[in-house]
């Protein structure tokens, strides 16, 4: 929807968009999640 | 170019570099220092020295610029330097490889694949093919000159020189020895600059939707004869501060230059521009004036490039700066299996960001990392291809009608400068002119690092020329050193006889290799206890060969530049990347020699999967 808004109709590129912000998220929350570990 | 201001800037930098690096001397300075010394690297420097690393003008003036021709498909690339770069690279690479090169004794990344399958033959061939990496390093130098002549305005050749004898200076102070503080510095600096970036852009532009949607109507104008049409009678009617031509002129000029563009005698974008510079009309207008003509000419060309290149890659397949280029066609091969593949898979066969991971102090730190890794990559690259494409919209409208590639001069190494340069103010231009500085700095002293412990130690010492017990004295020092200056000469000379357009094909052309030579060796040798001595080197040597076949006898965009035809004429598998060819039979290669042949031995298996 928030990508639609933005002017982006193509869904290989707001699957780009979408898939940059998961990966990001996925390091910080791996990063949050094992901090204190290993 | 405002030289006080400069000045103060530059000099400030330098200060803060040198104090860092002082203060590095005095104390521990190396991530081996801190581990002999038992004390950890805060994850924020250890991830920043791996992004700054990581991160160069490679990225950010070559990639940025593609994305400026091609558009937000490169998000894709950086979905990959997150994905694959960071997260995979620290959680399924690193932490083994750093394991495993303890284990080993192993300090590169050619020792550790010698070590691991007990082949001095493959330390040394591995070492070899890092030798390569001059051509990385030249896109990288070239990436510093481009934008020291987009943001001073001095000539790309002089502008090379000076980075030369910058990055000579660094490498003389021992800059190469990657004091973890100074990389954090260049790696801090570049993250607030592409952040900063961001937000001027935004506000250049009119925020994101609004840009996205002018992108789109953009687009289609320029590909129309109308709109060049329509520039060229604008600047024909009044070329200076003089009227020239009446519309029925400039009507009959317009019909003569459209005349070279449909002449299909006249081939390619140059040879077109050519006719066009010689185009006159039958009687001369009644306010000529000597070099009128001339001065048409040089206003009109970037309309006239951006008309025919735009056109040109539109017949190739791209559909726009915001979509994806169809299916299966050249543009689409060009940027899914060069820009994205090559690149985003290449990144985890690197042997310059492996030999991170040895130097790491815990795994604690490496799961550290991540999350600073994530965020620095997505505000590098990120920024970097967001700001590429949006850079059109910027252009269009406050340029009459120009877009990037045209405004750039059909240059895509000018686009991210050329775009600064005009559009932002000029203390920001200074300050990111260091963030890209820092950026270069940082990549070339890692990839003169990796080259120069490939020759000492990987060649020289591996084959015997030095003793192993030498390490680190006369011999070896001396040996590194040269290796140093031989591969800075060459990567010179590269930069000044590459042809333009160049700095991303550089970097893919060097990571695909890296993967299709080097990468099912190392992913066998991480985690295939059965993987052989035989088997891997039967990979690299087919990653190797294959990827140099199709890339000089087969690829189009390679053989074009050399100036002869592709084997394969006219055919979609010319647009193929090396790396698609190369990568799966390496891999088919590896697994089933490895079947066949004897394995290592188990109780050097053993050592090795000790984690």
């Amino acid at each position: 929807m928030l990508l639609a808004f933005m002017g982006i109709k193509d869904p290989g590129i707001w699957m780009a968009y979408l898939l940059c912000v998961i990966a990001t998220i996925a390091c910080v929350v791996y990063g949050a999640m094992y901090w204190n570990k290993g | 170019m405002n030289i006080t201001l400069l000045s103060i800037i530059v000099v400030i930098y330098l200060l803060a570099i040198s104090y860092l690096a002082w203060r590095g001397y005095k104390a521990t300075q190396t991530a081996a220092d801190y581990m002999v010394a038992g004390r950890g690297v805060h994850p924020y420097i250890m991830a920043l020295s791996y992004g700054a690393t990581f991160i160069s003008t490679s990225a950010i003036v070559g990639f940025g610029g593609v994305a400026g021709l091609f558009g937000l498909s490169l998000l894709w690339l950086t979905f990959f330097n997150i994905g694959v770069g960071i997260f995979i690279a620290f959680i399924f690479f690193g932490k083994r490889t750093r394991a495993m090169s303890h284990h080993l004794g192993a300090h590169t990344f050619s020792e550790f694949l010698g070590k691991r399958y007990k082949s001095k033959f493959i330390q040394v061939s591995t070492a070899v093919i890092i030798l390569f990496m001059v051509i990385y390093a030249a896109a990288v130098l070239i990436g510093a000159g481009r934008h020291l002549e987009g943001i001073t305005g001095i000539s790309f050749k002089i502008a090379l020189f000076i980075f030369v004898l910058i990055i000579t200076g660094y490498v003389i102070a021992g800059g190469l020895k990657g004091v973890m503080y100074t990389d954090a510095l260049q790696g801090s600096i570049m993250f607030v600059g592409m952040f900063l970036l961001l937000i001027f852009t935004l506000s250049n532009v009119g925020g994101f939707s609004k840009a996205h949607k002018k992108m789109d109507t953009n687009y289609k104008t320029v590909l129309t004869p109308a709109h060049l049409k329509k520039h060229i009678k604008r600047i024909a009617k009044k070329p200076a501060d003089h009227v020239l031509m009446n519309d029925e002129q400039a009507d009959e000029y317009i019909k003569k230059c459209f005349a070279v563009i449909a002449n299909k005698k006249i081939a390619g974008i140059k040879g077109k521009l050519g006719a066009i510079s010689k185009v006159k009309l039958s009687e001369e207008p009644s306010g000529f004036r000597k070099g009128d003509y001339k001065v048409i000419f040089k206003k009109t060309a970037p309309y006239y490039l951006q008309f025919l290149i735009l056109n040109g890659v539109k017949k190739g397949g791209h559909r726009g700066w915001n979509s994806m280029p169809k299916g299966g066609t050249p543009i689409w091969w060009l940027i899914v299996s060069t820009i994205v593949l090559g690149v985003g898979i290449g990144v985890l066969a690197q042997p310059q960001l492996s030999v991170r991971f040895m130097t790491v102090k815990s795994n604690r730190e490496l799961n550290r990392s991540v999350l600073i890794g994530g965020i620095f990559i997505i505000v590098m690259t990120g920024i970097a291809f967001v700001v590429g494409s949006l850079s059109n919209a910027y252009f269009f409208e406050k340029h009459q009608g120009l877009v990037a590639i045209g405004a750039a001069g059909g240059n895509v190494d000018k686009i991210i400068p050329a775009f600064l340069k005009t559009s932002m103010p000029q203390w920001f231009n200074y300050i990111f002119m260091l963030t890209l500085l820092s950026a270069a700095m940082s990549t070339l002293s890692s990839q003169f690092h990796a080259m120069g412990t490939a020759i000492s130690r990987d060649i020289v010492e591996a084959t015997g020329m030095i003793k192993p017990d030498e390490t680190g004295g006369k011999k070896s020092i001396i040996a590194a050193k040269i290796g140093v200056g031989i591969m800075i000469i060459i990567t010179v000379i590269l930069g000044y006889i590459l042809p333009k357009g160049v700095i991303a094909a550089a970097t893919a052309i060097f990571f695909g290799l890296c993967a299709s030579a080097f990468l099912p060796t190392l992913v066998g040798a991480l985690y295939w206890k059965k993987a052989t001595r035989i088997g891997a080197i039967a990979s690299i040597a087919t990653g190797f060969v294959v990827s140099l076949f199709w890339l000089l006898l087969v690829h189009a965009g390679t053989v074009k530049k050399l100036g002869y035809k592709s084997i394969l004429g006219k055919s979609i598998m010319s647009h193929v990347d090396p790396l698609i060819i190369a990568l799966p039979l390496s891999i088919i290669v590896f697994v089933v020699v490895s079947m066949f042949t004897k394995p290592v031995e188990q109780e050097h298996v053993d050592k090795c999967f000790k984690f």
